[in-house]
């Protein structure tokens, strides 16, 4: 992870469930805070070894990072607006 | 390339579907070889999705059964297991009734489509790791299935999925 500014990475499966229910909050959380992070999507099935080198246990998995270093994880995030908001501004904050 | 056969996607990462899908595939064959569906699994790629029907979402895909028909028709649900045994030489013969009409209604596809329902709901007992939270009603047979895993022994493998809980790694 190269980029110096907030960046989240979704570390995810197009076949996991969980992922499927994420995915319209996701969109709508990387709208809102479009103007101060970016936010990717890493699907673990192509990426393997993306996915073991950051140690990834299951999908979905959220990683933020900062100047290139993990600032907070969060596995299995409840798909609702409030967590996810949370999850992917409040590392940076910190 | 035109497309001349139905094509039948599944979800490769369901060991259910997986085992339905070989199945069909095995079904489909004809005494020369011949195939009356195309079966393929759903894999990573969505624009490879979108090149075989431009409406087809990944997604939706992993949702539910989608059957691709050569007139660029898509078929969902039960009406795309209707779809594969309409294909298969040895089912044929008795899905015109899923056709058949009383007072509006098709009582046999009605049938088919519960029976799907149910199919993909009890999926999780039968190991498909992705299939996400299990149905309140599906629960309590799973929990009965645990128990008598537990009893006997069995030793549980960890899913490559999380279903929705909170935890927060520092």
């Amino acid at each position: 992870m190269q980029a110096t500014g907030p960046i989240v990475v979704e570390f995810m499966s197009y076949g996991c469930a969980h992922c499927r229910t994420l995915e319209p909050v996701l969109q709508q959380v990387a709208e809102m805070v479009k103007s101060k992070e970016e936010i990717f999507r890493v699907n673990i099935a192509v990426e393997q070894e993306l996915s073991d080198r950051y140690h990834v246990q299951g999908t979905p998995t959220l990683i933020m990072f900062l100047h290139g270093r993990e600032v907070g994880r969060f596995e299995g995030p409840p798909p609702t607006m409030e967590s996810i908001l949370a999850a992917v501004t409040q590392p940076f904050e910190s | 390339m035109r497309q001349i056969k139905p094509i039948l996607l599944f979800n490769d990462e369901c060991a259910v579907c997986r085992r339905i899908g070989h199945w069909v595939e095995k079904s489909a064959q004809s005494k020369s070889g011949e195939t009356s569906i195309t079966v393929r699994p759903i894999g990573d790629d969505p624009a490879a999705l979108l090149s075989l029907h431009p409406g087809l979402d990944i997604w939706g895909a992993y949702e539910t059964i989608h059957v691709l028909m050569p007139d660029g028709s898509m078929k969902l649900g039960g009406e795309a297991v209707a779809e594969v045994l309409r294909d298969l030489p040895n089912t044929k013969w008795f899905t015109s009734s899923f056709a058949l009409r009383i007072f509006g209604f098709r009582p046999f596809q009605m049938l088919l489509n519960l029976g799907y329902a149910i199919l993909a709901d009890v999926r999780p007992l039968f190991g498909c790791e992705s299939c996400g939270t299990t149905s309140v009603w599906v629960r309590s047979i799973r929990r009965f299935f645990t128990w008598t895993k537990a009893i006997f022994g069995e030793k549980r493998h960890p899913s490559p999925h999380f279903t929705a809980r909170p935890r927060v790694a520092p």
